[in-house]
């Protein structure tokens, strides 16, 4: 990574870096989940175009020292059926909750509020997605 | 990349065990807001009287306190709300335990004149005082109005806090909030 226009600007966007590596696992994890599910799925679809819309925003954010999406994922479970696409989608909203409370511990200000709204947008869709409410979201 | 690396957040001692420096600070010292820097702080503790991160403690823990007494009372009235509110209750006295608030029936030991104990917490706008709504969805929204109006204070306070860690803490707990508010919008239609 080259160094930006200040070291204190760096300090609060590095951290960004491992936010927009989830938000890029979760497009693509939610485009299987669409392929799944259907185009007609609208959960699907929000969720989708609610983690890209993160992801342009991160991207937005880093600029050219953002991390690219990796060329290829893979998948922790076969998702082949409705069930295991959800139990996917559980999954990809409670990693970008990690990746957004880690992101809140290791910053301050406008940044770190950003990533405490986007911690409580992912659990929310988790909700959606079936899960429960939990204590600690993004922490356990 | 495999997708699921890191997939394993922390246990929920690790929770507790990272959430536990500021609270720690809180009973240690025995302090109060108004008497801070008053009382004789042991060693490594002797900043905590003046470490704006109290401040936002007390404050937090006062919202939660507040959100267990109201719960609690619904689900003394109110037995046939109980399947939805008590998991959610759960969730708060969890919350009250790491914040070291007066959160359970169980929990003594905190300092007296805290916020969490004294008075009126800062999300009871009197509602607690008078009779609960009669109807099942008004009571319920009205809770996860109470729900979203202690997420919000919480995120507040995670723009205050100093430390990046109880700043961590502060923003689950106003996530969790924010999942019961959705909860119980859910439950009133």
């Amino acid at each position: 990574m080259s160094s930006g226009p200040s070291p204190s600007a760096d300090a609060q966007l590095l951290p960004l870096q491992s936010a927009l590596a989830a938000e890029h696992a979760a497009v693509y994890g939610y485009e299987v989940v669409g392929g799944v599910l259907g185009a007609s799925d609208q959960l699907a679809t929000t969720s989708y175009e609610a983690h890209r819309g993160r992801r342009d925003q991160l991207l937005a954010r880093l600029g050219a020292d953002a991390v690219a999406a990796e060329a290829a994922y893979s998948l922790p479970f076969q998702v082949g059926n409705e069930k295991q696409a959800r139990r996917l989608a559980r999954l990809l909203e409670q990693r970008c909750a990690a990746a957004y409370a880690d992101v809140v511990s290791r910053t301050s200000g406008e940044v770190r509020l950003l990533a405490a709204r986007a911690l409580s947008e992912c659990a929310v869709r988790g909700l959606s997605w079936g899960a429960e409410p939990e204590p600690f979201p993004g922490l356990t | 990349m495999p997708l699921q690396p890191r997939l394993r957040g922390l246990s929920r001692r690790e929770v507790v065990t990272a959430a536990a420096a500021v609270p720690a600070l809180w009973l240690a010292g025995g302090c109060t807001l108004s008497g801070a820097g008053s009382n004789p702080l042991p060693g490594a503790h002797e900043q905590a009287a003046d470490d704006p991160d109290v401040v936002v403690l007390a404050l937090a823990a006062a919202e939660v306190t507040g959100l267990v007494e109201r719960l609690e009372r619904v689900v003394r009235e109110r037995p046939g709300l109980e399947p939805v509110v008590r998991p959610l209750l759960r969730n708060h006295e969890e919350h009250a335990e790491v914040l070291g608030a007066a959160g359970g029936p169980q929990q003594g030991g905190t300092p007296s004149g805290t916020p969490a104990q004294s008075g009126a917490p800062a999300t009871d706008d009197g509602a607690s005082a008078g009779p609960l709504p009669r109807g099942r969805a008004r009571l319920l929204t009205e809770l996860a109005a109470a729900e979203q109006q202690a997420a919000d204070a919480h995120l507040r306070h995670v723009g205050r806090a100093l430390s990046g860690q109880f700043a961590r803490l502060l923003a689950s707990i106003s996530a969790a909030e924010t999942q019961h508010a959705t909860v119980l919008r859910e439950a009133a239609r």
